[in-house]
């Protein structure tokens, strides 16, 4: 019995060496092991056989199981390595990527801005872009004939009305329909009748805000322009704020970031020229003749409003040195921006 | 506003350097906006003495100087006609570089050496004049910097001045500001003038006859002038601020005025019929040539003053021809008056005009200053052009300008900027700016200077408090008090949620401008026309009703680079007229897409047959997801015949699909099939906002898979077979799979094949059920559409 069993251990080992296909290999398997094999015959027999017999047979029976079973898992790997191997991909082929589209970076930059002013609990209002004399001066504390008028050079439509000049026109829509408390942004286009050269044109992006309540203070405007600040240039950003003036706004400021590129140690450095601050934009506490046109009384309630150019601020921070990309559309510029998520 | 630090340092000692100034005064609101160091380019320019100057041998207008020029002689050879021996230049070195990026070098002109150049006054920057070189004063000595031989060293800045700061006009007013930050002693000119000549009424008649446009006018002759070139300190002044040099009369009223802000104009009394000077309206028709050389026609709203019979100069704006001083004047009025600023600035734009007294009179300038201004100019005409100041100027004030007092609350101040100022130390800050205040209990009461209009409420008193204490040291706060819900609406989540999801469908976003060619609307043949009566150009002149022409031209422009495959949308705004006639006009946010060129780029990424209609219509079918949705066909609007549909759901008519028409292709001289989808942003967003997604439980039962292939008429619609199939029992969805046109079928017939998906929600479906519906459903469709089972 046991000069059988290494037999068939034998036999069974050298056929399963010999072969490289995995068919064959099922085959000796069912052939060797399976339930109909010699192996399995000798094995239920083991009853049969005197006792003292059986714990040899036995033995010698599983260690033949052993040896076949690991021979046919052995020879399975090795077919299976030589398979792989024998066929190769040349891995730096190019990949079939999804096509991903690019968002425009002044609209990639209209949503990070309106997250930020979210996130401090400010809500986003719309407004028309075609306004009238009332809304965009007027109400805002520039009559006819104040020399403020000339800052905004204006374009006129022949049937009425006029093409804003800023954003500011949706504080007042809004203040006309909404009670105080007031915490707003609003985003989009305006018009100033310029001649469209490297750093001018005369359609342009703005964000302006609005907030209006009880014993709202300069303090608060200067916290809430700060955190703007930090959120969009990093949290080293500094924030300065020089006088200025604005007909709708009194104490009227502009403000500038610290410079987030040289920090103010470049002399030659593009964006801030060595001044160490780039110039944002402009901002104050809201006129109380603003708030008398639109029927908030000036005793009870401040308020402050700021503003900024969307293309100013991107050309800051993205280095694009003419204003003009923005509208022109060519692909090659857009696609610079597509990692902007 | 342009001034020089030296001409400032003359009314307030500071010990800034001008960086600092500059510094200090952008902080408090005058913007800087350049400065230029004059003796920065004058480094290797001294003093020479012309010790010998012979005619060039070879050159007839040339000559050869020998010049000392301190350590030793130099041979330079001179072009200019009044060089002569014994006299005092100014001489650039080799190795300077002045103004304008001269470079001078050591050079051979016609054979003989030239170590150097004799420069004229314009050629180092310090004037205009090229007539010859400069001649300086005798007592200077050979080989000291021109700089400091010649006081130059001295810094042009230049401010940015907002509008509401008129008093920041003059020089004078900068040191103001500079005083009101500092607290340093400002010291103004005072004049000390003689009245030795005949009154100023002995031949001058004065009247104002509209009193109410002008309520000060001030009047003084000065006799026996003499008219000729300025001196040399009050040109290069006058050339640093950029000021034309024109004589020494012009010239002192143009230096008075930038000195303290009053306008100032001289006539040649000799010049006016019936020696009168009348303040008046122009009548209509009247003519005048003004300065600048410009005729202008006037009216009735403009304010003139005119001689016994003609128009002598626009009010405040600028003088006439046929008044205005010369060589041969003797006898000079000069008027310095306060006219009403809205009148000034109405006048000067009607008359397309910008001077720097309108600026001043506009903005508003200081009535108080009119007569102190005139002695002024008069003492200085007196010590540079001569002649005889007349006795009792006129002054004609009839009702004194009254500004009425303001309180200040200092909680209110306090409470709005977040400082912490004392009465005292408010009323203290106010008192620099030229305030005069006196304290009750809380309030201060305060009477502002004559040469700040701006101030007229609290709240001016309160920024001035917040500017001169500086913004920088008021503190920020967080301020977080109270809820705040921000709403978002579904327009603004509508734009958003598009714009997502097409750049994850490859689509470039674009943004175009609002204000299109006049052209582009009309080949699209817009019905609306929305004019801009002062467009940005002559062609530009419309805002758009479409999006289409825009994204057609950014196409054009992006095949011109060599794209192939364009995928683009924009979001944005189009405009059209309102229902009511004198109503703004409508706004509506809009979406279009565009697609053209082949799928992919390469065929390893993927298929790259052309795109077509269907793409685009997948598109449109991905964004409106919804069983109301229908496509009918459509031709107009620029859209190609039998190639594009109108999209609707349920009844209502939210956008157009399909491919350009060609003409529309050629005007924008595009090559190649593009396709368009247009669709209003706002049916997107309502549509969406509205849609009702309930869930429904999975179903327990399998479905039964058939595929049906029939051949029916050109002419039927697939949509049509297709909801004809949805109808049949137990249909719970259909696939269409595939259209066939071509040899195996008879001409004018197409087959249609479809996968149907059947399910029996309670129950599998036996092989018979499946079978029996699909029976059914073949007999509708041969009823309705004459289809047969291919």
């Amino acid at each position: 019995m046991l000069e059988e069993l290494l037999q068939l251990q034998e036999t069974a080992v050298e056929k399963i060496l010999a072969t490289n296909q995995l068919k064959v290999l099922e085959e000796l398997r069912v052939q060797y092991l399976g339930r109909k094999s010699q192996l399995r015959g000798i094995m239920s027999s083991l009853g049969d056989l005197p006792a003292d017999q059986r714990p040899e047979i036995g033995q010698a029976a599983g260690s033949t199981q052993n040896a076949i079973q690991t021979a046919l898992s052995n020879q399975v790997n090795l077919i299976r390595e030589a398979e792989e191997s024998g066929s190769r991909i040349d891995v730096t082929l190019p990949g079939r990527a999804p096509t991903l589209g690019t968002r425009h970076p002044l609209i990639s930059l209209s949503y990070e801005l309106t997250d930020i002013f979210r996130g401090m609990g400010f809500e986003l209002f719309d407004g028309p872009e075609t306004e009238d004399e009332y809304h965009n001066f007027d109400a805002l504390n520039t009559p006819q004939d104040h020399p403020a008028r000339d800052l905004h050079d204006t374009f006129y439509l022949k049937k009425g009305g006029l093409l804003r000049t800023h954003t500011s026109t949706v504080q007042i829509r809004l203040m006309e329909n909404r009670p105080p408390p007031i915490r707003m942004i609003s985003l989009g286009r305006c018009y100033r009748k310029e001649t469209v050269d490297a750093t001018h044109h005369f359609a342009f992006h703005q964000i302006e805000g609005l907030f209006v309540d009880h014993n709202v203070s300069f303090a608060d405007l200067k916290g809430t322009i700060e955190a703007m600040g930090r959120q969009l240039l990093g949290a080293k950003t500094q924030v300065r704020f020089r006088s200025h003036f604005f007909p709708f706004t009194e104490p009227s400021v502009e403000y500038d970031f610290s410079c987030s590129i040289c920090d103010g140690g470049n002399e030659e450095c593009r964006i801030c020229k060595g001044t160490g601050w780039i110039e944002i934009a402009g901002a104050g506490m809201v006129d109380p003749a603003v708030f008398e046109s639109v029927g908030y009384d000036p005793e009870t309630y401040t308020g402050f409003a700021f503003g900024m150019g969307l293309e100013r601020i991107a050309m800051i921070r993205y280095g694009i040195d003419d204003v003009r990309l923005f509208l022109e559309n060519d692909l090659r510029f857009i696609r610079q921006f597509s990692n902007l998520r | 506003m342009k001034l020089t630090t030296n001409w400032l340092g003359e009314y307030i000692n500071c010990d800034w350097t001008w960086m600092e100034l500059v510094t200090r005064l952008t902080m408090t609101g005058l913007e800087f906006e350049g400065a230029k160091e004059l003796s920065k380019d004058l480094r290797c320019v001294v003093v020479g003495h012309v010790l010998s100057c012979e005619k060039h041998p070879d050159a007839d207008r040339l000559s050869v100087c020998t010049v000392d020029i301190g350590e030793n002689k130099v041979t330079i050879v001179c072009g200019a006609p009044n060089v002569e021996t014994g006299q005092n230049v100014a001489v650039a070195l080799p190795g300077s570089t002045l103004p304008g990026n001269f470079r001078i070098k050591k050079t051979k002109i016609r054979g003989i050496e030239s170590f150097g150049m004799i420069c004229a006054e314009d050629e180092i920057g310090i004037g205009e004049s090229h007539e010859g070189i400069l001649i300086l004063e005798k007592d200077l000595i050979p080989g000291d910097s021109i700089a400091s031989a010649l006081n130059l060293d001295d810094t042009i800045i230049d401010f940015e001045v907002t509008p509401n700061r008129p008093d920041c006009l003059s020089v004078v007013g900068i040191a103001r500001e500079v005083h009101a930050i500092t607290g340093k002693t400002l010291k103004i000119p005072d004049s000390k003038i003689e009245h030795t000549g005949a009154p100023t009424t002995a031949d001058t008649q004065i009247s104002i006859e509209t009193p109410l446009d002008c309520p000060r006018y001030t009047v003084r002759v000065v006799r026996d002038v003499k008219v000729g070139p300025s001196p040399r300190w009050l040109r290069r002044r006058l050339h640093a601020i950029g000021q034309k040099s024109i004589n020494n009369i012009v010239d002192i009223t143009n230096f008075v005025m930038m000195e303290l802000g009053q306008p100032l104009h001289a006539f040649d009394l000799l010049k006016l019929s019936e020696r009168k000077i009348i303040v008046r309206r122009a009548h209509d028709g009247e003519k005048l040539q003004t300065l600048d050389g410009d005729e202008h026609r006037l009216n009735q709203d403009v304010l003139i003053i005119a001689d016994g019979e003609k128009p002598i100069a626009l009010a405040g704006i600028m003088g006439g021809q046929n008044s205005a001083v010369d060589e041969g004047t003797t006898d000079i009025v000069i008027e310095s008056a306060y006219f009403v600023p809205h009148l000034i600035r109405s006048t000067r734009k009607s008359l397309g005009l910008q001077t720097e007294a309108a600026t001043r009179f506009e903005r508003g300038a200081d009535w108080s200053i009119c007569q102190r201004a005139s002695d002024r100019a008069a003492e200085l005409i007196s010590q540079y052009a001569g002649g005889e100041i007349s006795s009792e100027p006129v002054d004609v004030f009839p009702t004194p300008i009254e500004t009425p007092p303001i309180s200040l609350r200092i909680e209110r101040a306090n409470a709005l900027l977040s400082t912490s100022f004392s009465i005292q130390e408010a009323s203290k800050l106010l008192m620099r700016l030229g305030c005069e205040t006196s304290i009750e209990e809380d309030i201060i009461n305060i009477n502002v200077p004559s040469f700040r209009p701006d101030l007229l409420r609290e709240i001016d008193i309160i920024e001035e408090l917040g500017r001169i204490h500086g913004y920088d040291n008021i503190k920020g706060s967080e301020r977080s008090n109270g809820s705040w819900l921000t709403d978002i609406n579904i327009h603004q989540q509508a734009k958003e949620s598009l714009r997502r999801m097409l750049v994850d469908f490859g689509y470039d976003e674009v943004v175009t401008n609002t204000v299109v060619e006049r052209e582009w609307e009309e080949i699209i043949e817009a019905k609306e026309e929305i004019e801009i009566v002062n467009p940005p150009t002559e062609s530009q002149s419309l805002l758009r009703t479409r999006l289409l022409p825009s994204l057609l031209e950014v196409s054009r422009r992006n095949f011109n680079q060599q794209e192939r495959s364009l995928k683009l949308f924009e979001i944005g705004k189009c405009f059209s007229n309102p229902k009511e006639p004198s109503a703004l006009p409508t706004e509506d946010t809009e979406l279009a897409v565009l697609c053209s060129g082949p799928r992919n780029i390469s065929p390893w990424q993927g298929d790259i047959s052309i795109t077509d209609f269907f793409d685009i219509k997948g598109l449109t079918e991905r964004i409106i997801d919804s069983p109301d949705i229908t496509f009918v066909p459509f031709a107009n609007k620029g859209y190609r015949k039998g190639h594009s549909a109108q999209i609707n759901i349920a009844t209502k008519t939210v956008g157009y699909v399909g491919q350009v028409s060609s003409k529309l292709l050629e005007a924008f001289d595009i090559k190649q099939s593009v396709f368009i989808l247009e669709l209003q942003v706002n049916a997107i967003a309502e549509l969406w906002h509205n849609q009702n997604i309930r869930f429904s439980s999975v179903p327990k039962y399998p479905t039964a898979e058939r595929d049906l292939s029939i051949v029916v008429k050109d002419e039927v619609a697939q949509e049509d077979v297709r909801s004809t199939i949805m109808k049949g029992k137990w249909v719970e969805h259909v696939e269409f799979l595939d259209i066939y046109i071509g040899d195996q079928l008879q001409d004018g017939y197409k087959s249609l094949s479809f996968s149907l998906a059947l399910r029996d929600p309670d129950a599998t479906l036996t092989d018979k059920q499946a079978d029996s519906t699909i029976g059914n459903i073949l007999k509708k469709l041969s009823e309705l559409f004459d289809a047969k089972l291919r």
